[in-house]
């Protein structure tokens, strides 16, 4: 994304830039014979060229403390502390009288005992390079370096063995060959490899990226070798179904690899309510949608499904968990813990059943405040205990802005929140920036800091102004707060069901510091004033861009992991230069549509559900057994955590009390908050992963199979009672019952299919063999339970 | 006892990246062995593998510097051991006296300072890289030495990040979840037969089972998510159906002088659990302990929260090995996956820093009672002598375990991968 930026900045400055010669590389102006005259820039030659050596990486000069008593910024970019650090301090690296005496010259080439041992030959160009750099006064010129508008990678994408080319463009219009001071890496090394001095080199089959990076520049070059013989003009002429096949069509061309199949009827439909509304189809869904003779069903189905309780319910838990809904945790499970939580997923839930835009609900978080303009704290308190009385209570959800966001525990210091907010909104890890530059990203610690500070003012607790008013409605309340816990929270629980005004803490905008030490600055863009605006408007204003390279593609991307169990850009919460899209065009295109048809995400929903891609069957073709990158067929996910323990309930239950369970939606797992800790989660739901929603990390839900889930699904006690409590369907079946038919029930309850010849033949062997047909049938359907068809949608 | 980092995120996400190949290869590929191994005789026959999560300070614990200056030195004095001329933290005393039991590695030194890479490191030997993600010691024993068929081959207690990597999620770990309490029973739960099953009935659903789960057989094996419901499933059916499975845990059932040599904490108890279940059969346990990683306040919370469990708790867990008759066949491992920085931060804390850290051996043909290694005048770095990574660390566990360290996996398209890419075992470790 960020090169697309970078390609339209260059259009807009191009004409002088494309009028000057490319500068031949530094390695042939310094090569030994020649004599240049020219001076290296710090910033352009020689951090690049110490990054470039691994200097500063790290296991060297670039550690928390240094080596051998000298640091350098890790990942470098920070050129005055590098600056001073190679000519300052006791022992400075550079000898400016005796340039060949410099520290900076003798260890590399392992003249002076070196840590690293031998970096570059004597009277090489490095040495040379930085041999000139010391005699003209070793300054730091980083300054007229100026900023560096894009990195040129050529060839933009490899088929065959290369040697990359890299071209810095600079907004001063100069443009040089840094092929010898870029760092190269292959994305995997088992489709291609890549030299340090950029030549590329096939070694199997598929697809990678090299990662090509050089100052703040970082480039991907796809690498792409074809799978079978069918590449490229062999390739059948397939007709992409909707845009998004057409996307993907065209990576599958180049690959060599055939789609699999559309998936059949009861998949599809298993498969998508699942998805979208976390539930199991009953028997009676299966068959209806088996016997409805409509072209269009499919769509018909997906259309329905998005206007259900169940979708809302769903998403919302989904939604959820990305923006850290933990209401017990970060209250501490207090009185206001349960109330706050309800407000929260309500204020949540009105949002995705009305599909308000994405755009708004991400304003409605960010720029949260507790306190209209102009309300005072005693007419906030009094507002808020209209939400929380019992009788005729007003309804949270309509309030404009979520509060509770801000008050999440975790994200009490502006860095958490400023970490926080990448996470959700840009689907960026920020971490690495926090302390050092990013490795495999454009973001030093000055952006890191720059970004903090749009952060800096949103407090919670009280604010001045409140201070005086809280304390006068606690002590008009007769000052609970000295009561001991357990009285305390009775206490509270009742003015605030009475309705009368309760001592609620607020989220609120500190006033902004004298003299503010860092300025706000935009991720990649500008600096901004914000002292008499919500300090997070002009962020907001940003984010909501239609230029804004991360947000709508953050969010789609998520949407699209949801459906296929992995991410165009994977990790989901993992976009940087470095990890690119596997399918740059499909996330373009979702992600500038869902822009156009403003953050609709219904929209969203659509468009992935109807591509042909989402109803592919898992079973593979020739070409693409090995394939779960390219969403050439479906790929086998486990179910989540909620909708596991639904779909055993349902399962299980007899048909009235299935009913009355799925009518209740708001009592259902999927729409279940968590609990302040794991002991205190449903066993099943902490085995099957439910997350806490305490880290900033989408990995925090756990997928993967263990053993702990297999042992819960063949005997855990939670098991045992879900099939024979009263209202179980294995309590309805009687010996008069006709095996056959309840073999079909089994199947259709469980797998949502009806059952083989070969398996009903089976069953029916067995029901016959048990000692009783509720017996037999208990076991039946323990044994469909504990398939892997059952526990993944496929 | 899983605590978040200091940055407050346990990043599994980031131990999966290019875990699959170009195409999103299943990994499980890899499992074609490209050759066996060739059997040099093991010492040990299981593990325990103490993981102390955030990395201690060594300078504070087992590598002090009375000499540092003052800016680093920390505030605890030292003590004597019963090692003459070696001197450990003054909140140690019960280690102390017990020194004799260990030996004692110092110097361990490598260059991944952030708690998912180095994490990673220490579990695997190899250096983490994006390419290829390497399984850890518990999932390679488990692979390579499997339990009895009724036990999990490698345990967490109560959890780990430590993965199977390419090996495949069949090979993760089995995960407690908790911990037991002095003095209580303790199960797993799902692990009795209620609602008179008989064993004869289980078996017959589980053959009907076996029958019926069939839809996924063709693709099977390119599928890890597959494999490893398969692998997890049939343990599970031999454990639901063992008596010897259950008791594995329940260190109710342990004798009260052994039981009474362990507080009543949970790396205490944990320990605890950790040599009952190698008693049992179990290959490799890791025991996942404490908030180690100090940025704030890192000599209150030594003092108060972390020495003193450590102190009790490593202790009596080799003198139980011991009464047992345990120890000599069971490597004992504690470590924490770096050092921290001599300089004091103003938080009173101490940050990352890979360069110095300790591991602490024991046990399954340890040569105990011995030093190994050793940091510099300061302890900012190994000193000159000395040179031990990781890699030396997992190559020392492997061949103790009689694994080849340098077993070759290969994967589908031919590309061969050895366990630990670099390393020596540690010389001198094993007599």
């Amino acid at each position: 994304m960020k090169q697309i930026l970078a390609l339209v900045v260059l259009f807009v400055a191009g004409s002088a830039a494309l009028a000057q010669e490319v500068l031949p590389s530094i390695s042939k102006r310094f090569a030994p014979g020649a004599a240049p005259s020219e001076l290296p820039n710090f910033q352009r030659h020689v951090v690049t060229l110490l990054g470039r050596l691994g200097c500063n990486g790290r296991n060297c000069h670039g550690s928390f403390q240094g080596r051998g008593g000298f640091k350098l910024s890790m990942f470098g970019f920070d050129f005055d502390a590098d600056h001073t650090a190679l000519v300052g301090g006791k022992r400075p690296k550079v000898d400016k009288g005796d340039p060949l005496e410099s520290l900076l010259l003798a260890k590399p080439i392992d003249a002076e005992n070196h840590g690293g041992g031998e970096r570059f030959k004597k009277d090489g160009w490095e040495y040379r390079v930085l041999r000139q750099w010391i005699a003209a006064g070793a300054k730091n010129d980083s300054d007229k370096a100026g900023k560096l508008t894009r990195l040129e990678v050529l060839p933009r994408e490899l088929a065959t063995d290369a040697q990359l080319q890299v071209i810095a463009h600079w907004a001063d219009g100069t443009r040089e060959d840094v092929t010898c001071l870029t760092r190269f890496a292959s994305n995997d090394d088992g489709v291609a490899k890549v030299s340090d001095g950029g030549r590329v080199t096939f070694v199997g089959k598929g697809a990678t990226y090299i990662i090509s990076s050089y100052d703040g520049g970082v480039q991907s070059t796809l690498a792409i070798r074809p799978v079978t013989s069918l590449a490229n003009e062999k390739y059948p002429d397939l007709k992409p179904a909707t845009a998004v096949d057409a996307k993907i069509g065209g990576q599958l061309k180049k690959l060599g690899i055939l789609p699999s199949e559309l998936c059949t009827d009861e998949e599809f439909l298993r498969r998508v309510m699942l998805d979208v509304a976390g539930t199991l189809p009953t028997p009676q869904q299966v068959l209806e949608f088996r016997g409805d003779k409509s072209p269009d069903k499919r769509r018909a189905k997906i259309d329905q499904l998005l206007e259900s309780p169940e979708y809302a319910a769903w998403w919302t838990t989904l939604l959820g968990d990305l923006t850290g809904l933990n209401a017990p945790l970060f209250l501490g499970n207090t009185e206001w813990a349960k109330v706050a939580g309800d407000q929260w997923q309500s204020w949540l839930q009105r949002r995705v059943r009305d599909n308000v835009g994405y755009d708004k609900i991400a304003r409605g978080l960010i720029l949260a405040v507790s306190r209209r303009p102009g309300q005072t704290y005693e007419e906030y308190a009094a507002e808020m205990s209209h939400y929380t009385r019992k009788k005729a209570p007003l309804e949270y959800a309509d309030r404009e802005f979520l509060d509770h966001f801000w008050h999440r525990g975790n994200v009490g210091q502006a860095d958490e929140k400023a970490l926080s907010f990448a996470h959700i909104f840009l689907g960026v890890r920020l971490d690495c920036a926090q302390c050092h530059k990013h490795p495999f990203d454009q973001w030093s610690q000055q952006d890191f800091k720059q970004f903090t500070a749009f952060f800096q003012r949103i407090q919670r607790g009280l604010a001045p102004d409140s201070i005086p008013m809280h304390a006068k409605l606690q002590k008009s309340l007769g000052n609970p707060e000295k009561l001991p816990a357990a009285e305390r929270r009775a206490f509270y629980r009742k003015i605030s069901e009475q309705g009368e005004p309760a001592p609620w803490r607020e989220v609120y905008i500190a006033a902004p510091p004298k003299s503010p030490h860092i300025l706000p600055r935009i991720l990649g863009g500008d600096v901004v004033p914000i002292t008499d605006v919500h300090p997070l408007e002009p962020l907001t204003a940003w984010l909501l861009r239609r230029d804004n390279p991360y947000f709508a593609r953050a969010f789609v991307n998520r949407v699209w992991a949801h459906y296929f169990g992995r991410g165009i850009v994977d990790a989901v919460d993992d976009f940087n230069l470095g990890n690119p899209p596997s399918n740059k065009e499909l996330l373009d295109y979702l992600a500038g549509a869902f822009v156009e048809r403003g953050y609709d995400m219904k929209w969203l929903h659509r468009e992935i559900l109807n591509s042909h891609a989402y109803q592919r069957s898992w079973r593979p073709n020739e070409t693409n057994a090995l394939d779960e990158k390219h969403f050439s067929r479906a790929v086998l996910r486990r179910l989540h955590a909620e909708v596991a323990l639904d779909a055993l309930t349902t399962a299980t239950l007899g048909a009235k009390a299935r009913a009355a369970y799925l009518t209740k939606v708001a009592d259902r797992r999927i729409y279940q908050q968590p609990t302040a800790d794991l002991k205190r989660t449903e066993f099943g739901l902490a085995v099957f992963g439910k997350p806490l929603r305490i880290t900033n990390c989408d990995c925090e839900r756990q997928m993967d199979p263990s053993l702990l889930q297999a042992i819960f699904l063949r005997n855990d006690k939670d098991l045992v009672t879900l099939l024979e409590r009263k209202d179980s369907w294995i309590k309805e079946v009687s010996a008069k019952d006709e095996p056959e038919k309840l073999v079909r029930e089994a199947y259709l309850r469980s797998l949502s299919r009806l059952p083989t010849e070969a398996e009903l033949k089976r069953s029916h062997t067995y029901l016959a063999a048990a000692a009783t047909l509720q017996e037999g049938v208990r076991d039946l359907l323990w044994a469909l339970l504990n398939t892997k068809e059952f526990i993944t949608n496929h | 006892m899983n605590h978040a980092y200091c940055d407050r995120i346990t990043r599994r996400g980031a131990l999966k990246v290019g875990m699959l190949g170009g195409l999103g290869l299943s990994l499980s590929s890899y499992l074609s062995l490209a050759q066996q191994n060739a059997g040099a005789r093991p010492t040990a026959d299981s593990c325990i593998f103490i993981h102390l999560q955030g990395g201690p300070s060594h300078l504070d614990t087992l590598d002090m510097k009375p000499d540092a200056p003052d800016e680093e030195r920390g505030e605890f004095g030292s003590i004597a051991t019963r090692t003459a001329g070696y001197r450990v933290c003054e909140h140690l005393p019960k280690f102390a006296q017990a020194v004799n039991e260990f030996c004692i590695l110092r110097g361990m030194s490598h260059s991944a300072g952030a708690h998912p890479q180095a994490d990673e490191y220490i579990f695997t030997g190899n250096r983490p890289s994006a390419a290829v993600k390497f399984p850890g010691l518990g999932s390679v024993l488990a692979r390579e030495r499997p339990a009895r068929a009724d036990l999990p081959s490698f345990v967490a207690v109560p959890t780990s990040e430590m993965g199977p990597g390419f090996l495949g999620v069949a090979y993760s770990s089995f995960k407690t979840t908790n911990v037991p309490r002095r003095g209580q029973p303790f199960e797993v739960r799902g692990l009795s037969l209620t609602n008179g099953l008989t064993i004869e009935s289980v078996q017959n659903r589980t053959r009907l089972l076996q029958d019926l789960d069939s839809r996924f057989q063709a693709i099977e094996k390119n599928n890890s998510l597959l494999q490893g419901m398969d692998r997890f499933g049939q343990v599970a059916n031999e454990m639901i159906l063992s008596a010897h499975a259950r008791d594995a845990f329940d260190v109710g059932r342990e004798p009260a002088r052994l039981a009474n040599l362990f507080d009543n904490n949970e790396f205490a108890q944990s320990l605890l659990l950790s040599a009952r279940l190698v008693e049992f059969g179990v290959r490799f346990v890791t025991v996942q302990y404490g908030a180690w990683d100090t940025h704030r306040d890192n000599f209150s919370n030594l003092k108060d929260k972390l020495l003193p469990p450590f102190d009790g708790g490593i202790t009596a867990l080799i003198e139980t090995l011991k009464q047992k008759g345990l120890l000599e066949r069971t490597l004992v491992v504690c470590l924490g996956e770096f050092g921290r920085t001599p300089s004091i931060n103003a938080q009173t804390g101490r940050d990352h820093w890979p360069r110095a850290g300790w591991a602490l051996f024991a046990g399954g043909g340890v040569q105990a009672n011995q030093m190994i290694g050793g940091t510099d005048r300061k302890g900012h770095g190994p000193d000159d002598g000395t040179k031990i990574a990781p890699d030396d660390l997992a190559t020392s566990i492997y061949t103790a375990l009689g694994i080849d360290p340098k077993k070759e996996y290969s994967t589908s398209s031919g590309r061969p991968v050895t366990l630990v890419q670099h390393g020596e075992a540690v010389r001198g470790l094993f007599g």
